[in-house]
Formats: structure tokens, sequence, C-alpha cells
């Protein structure tokens, strides 16, 4: 079984021995919404940004960004596949499109 | 154990509700609390539960009891679950009075939402219940309750069809309410224009899609069955009470439905109770942080179909002289939000009264009350005048 977020036991059998599987990176817009205004200073520069629910191929869900694309062009069921933004301290797993190779 | 007849609000009290208060969040609670006992006609020595809200820089219980004199409190809990605390806290109460725990339980919550913390700045993203969004969700600017509520907004639009205007026509209903309202904030018109051209701040969501930020507190009495019968006013009855904690509670993203609701998992057990169907309802006070938030309940609590909210809407369904008046004080859109939705508990109670004014529409009911907080937490309750 897959959990992210991570937790400190498993929802569904309480077990404690976790290990970090590698995802594939790919995965598709669940939902998404293009914030056009900053409600924390450290988000001003980054409007418009797409905050988005990306569903990984292999189940799970997470918060990230839609980036590399201009924000009207995202929609719900597309591809994307991951891109790390390593510009600031902590590096950001996000999502830009998947175009061409797509299965 | 069925709650059903087995509590009555007997009391409410509200502030004035404004973005000027001189009070503090604890005068403010204070002034609603003893308004609410005032109401019921009861002394302040009558009280013996108490359930403050977390929210704010209010009282704990033991704050009440010291600066109002309780000297025999036998019930209390405190609740966080954000906006939902205001109507959790009549399941609560209701429990505690059915089971003799105690006979007259105070809930209450405010504060300043506007002049103090405000509330779009959100101080509960800080609170413990929501780790994971702290750490995973806002490096991404997801850092404000309207970025989930668009999130679930997009995919009922995606699912279902439903439109930013018919999420105008949410706003201006309300508006047009408030308008009716003497304490309620924001009483300038406002045409579905008007919405189409507020601002886009997360998209599909606009400024009027947003609820207001206030300064104000609220409070109700919820007394046992044989006690409610020899209060001042007619006792607004609980005919069904229930409350509903999703999945995944804290983190939208990994809920496995992410229109799945509090408010719709409580849904069948308080029509249950209650031996009502939704179609019955006279009126509803449904939890409106956001315009879409109302179209998703109607949905939740099975009055309207999925998808079929928008439509409903926009065909004057929740108008004062639509099948099921809606939010008819203006709510959280309009009148004022800083009390955990105990507002709209004081507003179908003065329906059942006959008290609500110009906007008197729903006799004795059956009036739906909902609670909705941090994403999901949420209660219904079913009250009626006879």
């Amino acid at each position: 079984m897959l959990i992210h977020y991570p937790k400190l036991c498993c929802p569904r059998d309480g077990t404690t021995a976790f290990e970090w599987p590698l995802m594939d990176g790919r995965g598709s817009v669940h939902s998404y919404a293009v914030c056009r205004r900053a409600f924390h200073p450290a988000f001003k520069e980054e409007t418009p940004y797409v905050v988005a629910i990306i569903e990984l191929d292999e189940g799970v869900r997470m918060i990230s960004n839609v980036i590399g694309t201009h924000p009207e062009a995202v929609e719900i069921g597309m591809r994307v596949t991951l891109e790390w933004d390593d510009a600031g301290e902590i590096p950001l797993p996000k999502f830009r499109p998947l175009t061409g190779d797509a299965p | 154990m069925t709650l059903h007849r087995k509590a009555a609000v007997t009391g409410i009290g509200e502030t004035e509700y404004s973005k000027t208060s001189v009070l503090s969040d604890r005068e403010l609670q204070l002034q609603a609390v003893e308004r609410a006992i005032a109401d019921a006609g009861l002394k302040r020595s009558d009280i013996d539960g108490v359930i403050p809200s977390s929210t704010g820089q209010g009282f704990t219980c033991e704050g009440f009891s010291e600066h109002l004199g309780l000297d025999h409190v036998t019930f209390s809990t405190t609740l966080f679950f954000g906006g939902a605390n205001g109507l959790i806290g009549m399941h609560a109460a209701a429990l505690a009075v059915a089971s003799g725990a105690a006979r007259h339980v105070v809930v209450v919550a405010g504060r300043n939402g506007f002049s103090g913390a405000k509330i779009s700045a959100r101080p509960q993203l800080a609170s413990p219940a929501f780790e994971a969004t702290r750490e995973f969700e806002s490096p991404f600017g997801a850092t404000v309750p309207m970025h989930f509520y668009a999130l679930i907004a997009q995919r009922h639009m995606h699912l279902y069809g439903s439109t930013s205007r018919q999420f105008g026509t949410v706003a201006i209903t309300q508006r047009a309410h408030a308008t009716l309202n003497s304490n309620a904030i924001m009483k300038a018109p406002m045409s579905l224009e008007d919405h189409q051209a507020s601002r886009q701040l997360v998209d599909p969501l606009r400024l009027f899609d947003c609820c207001i930020e206030s300064d104000g507190a609220a409070a109700y009495i919820v007394s046992a069955a044989d006690a409610a019968r020899d209060s001042r006013h007619k006792p607004a009855w609980v005919l069904g009470i229930a409350e509903g904690h999703p999945d995944s509670p804290s983190s939208l993203a990994t809920r496995h439905d992410v229109l799945r609701s509090g408010v719709g998992i409580a849904a069948p057990r308080a029509f249950g109770m209650a031996g009502i169907s939704p179609q019955d309802l006279r009126a509803a006070m449904l939890y409106d942080p956001f315009t879409f938030l109302v179209i998703l309940q109607l949905e939740a609590l099975g009055y309207c179909k999925p998808g079929e909210g928008g439509p409903f809407v926009e065909g004057g369904g929740i108008g004062l002289k639509g099948a099921l008046p809606t939010n008819t004080h203006g709510g959280l859109l309009s009148q004022a939000h800083s009390m955990a939705g105990i507002n709209h508990v004081c507003e179908a109670v003065k329906q059942l009264r006959g008290t609500a004014g110009a906007a008197s529409v729903a006799g004795t009911g059956p009036i739906v009350v909902t609670g909705n907080g941090d994403f999901g937490d949420g209660a219904v309750a079913i009250l009626a005048g006879a």
C-alpha cells in the first residue's frame, strides 16, 4: 500500500515498517486552481500560478504546481510529469505537461 | 439513543456585527452569552454546560465560569473543527442535555475576524490539524482555505458543468436577503454582472464568491426537553442532528473523493432521526464560506441530485420566494463571518419564532442548518418550531 503524505503508521494495518519507493513521476491533474492573487508575500512574484491536485499514476495524490505552460491551458485530466524546482532552499516536486510520448 | 425532540434551542444572542469592533474577542463572547441567557429567560446560574470555540482569543470554559459566576458547570467540551464548531457544538450539547449531564448548555463563538487576526489569514492553518498542509502543500502556494475550496469547486464544475454564474446567483440572492437584515454588514445591492466583474482571486472563485471578514460573536442555549417547555420563547426543537468527518479530514488532496464532506455523511442520519425527507424542508441555513459551498451542500443534503444544485439556484430556488429559501439572514457571504456559523443557528431560531422580519418565510419549519469547517468536518441539524 502506498501512503502519502507520510504518516506515523499505516492507516490500514498500523504497521510502521515503511519503505520509500520511487515513483515514475507521471500523473494527471485531478483538479486545479489558478491563483491570481498571492495571500502570502512569498508567492507574489509567482502569480498567476496553478495549484493542482496531482494524481500520480501509482495512485497517490499530492498538492503541487503545474508549471511550464500558460495557466489557461491547464485542465482536469491533463497528463503531467515531474520537474524538480531547485531554485529554493528545499527542492520542490512540481509538474509540467507531458507531451508526445504519453501512454 | 435518538436525540429526536430531546433538546431544543431556547435562547439566542448576537452582538452587533461590524468591521469596527472596539471590544476584545472575550468581551464580544461575553456579550453574546449574556444576551442568549436573557433571551432564554434564564439566570446565569441556570447554565450548567459550556461549549466554547477554539478559534480566536476567546474564553475557555473556565473563563466563562469566572466571568459569569457559573458555579455548577457539569459539562464542557471544546471543539477543534473551525467553522463547524458552531453546529457540532449543538450535537454535543444535545447529547449532554438528553443524557442528563446538563440542562442548559451554552454554545458560543466569536472574535474580531476583521479588526483582529484576519480570517483570511486563517490562523487555524497553524493548528496541529494542518501539519501536512503546512509541510507538503503551503510550499506550492496553497496557503489559505480559498485555494482548497477552489479545487473542490473546479472538480464539481468538471464533473457536473456547474458555472461561475450559478455561484454568482448564490452571492446576489444572499445579498438581497442581507438588505432586509438590520444586523447584516453588506447591504449594497449586487447584480450578477457585479459578481462576474469582481476580481478573479483563485479561479474559479472570484472576490464576490468569498464570505466577508467581520467582528462579532454569537451564542445559543440548548436546553433539555422538560426545561425547554418552560422557556420564555417558543423552543426550536431538535428533530434530528448528526455530525460527520470525511476520510483524510485535514488533507483534501488525499481524500478519497474531494467532493465528500461531513455534511454529506451526517445528512442521512439527521434526516432519519427527524423522520422527514429533504423535500419537507421549509428553509435552509447552509454554511457558506464560499458561494459554491451552498450548491455543494444542497446536493450533499440530498435536496438536489448531484449536479442539480447549480440549476436549482439559478432558477431562483434559494430566494425568499423559492422552493427552499436559504440563508435568509445573508449568511457568511453578506451578513457576517466570525462566529463559526452560529449566526445561521440564530436565524433558524428567528424564523421558527416568526421574528425574522421581512425575511420570515419558514413558518414552524422544518429548517436545516449545516456547519462545515476545516475542509470537510461538518454537522447537520433539523429544527422545528412545533
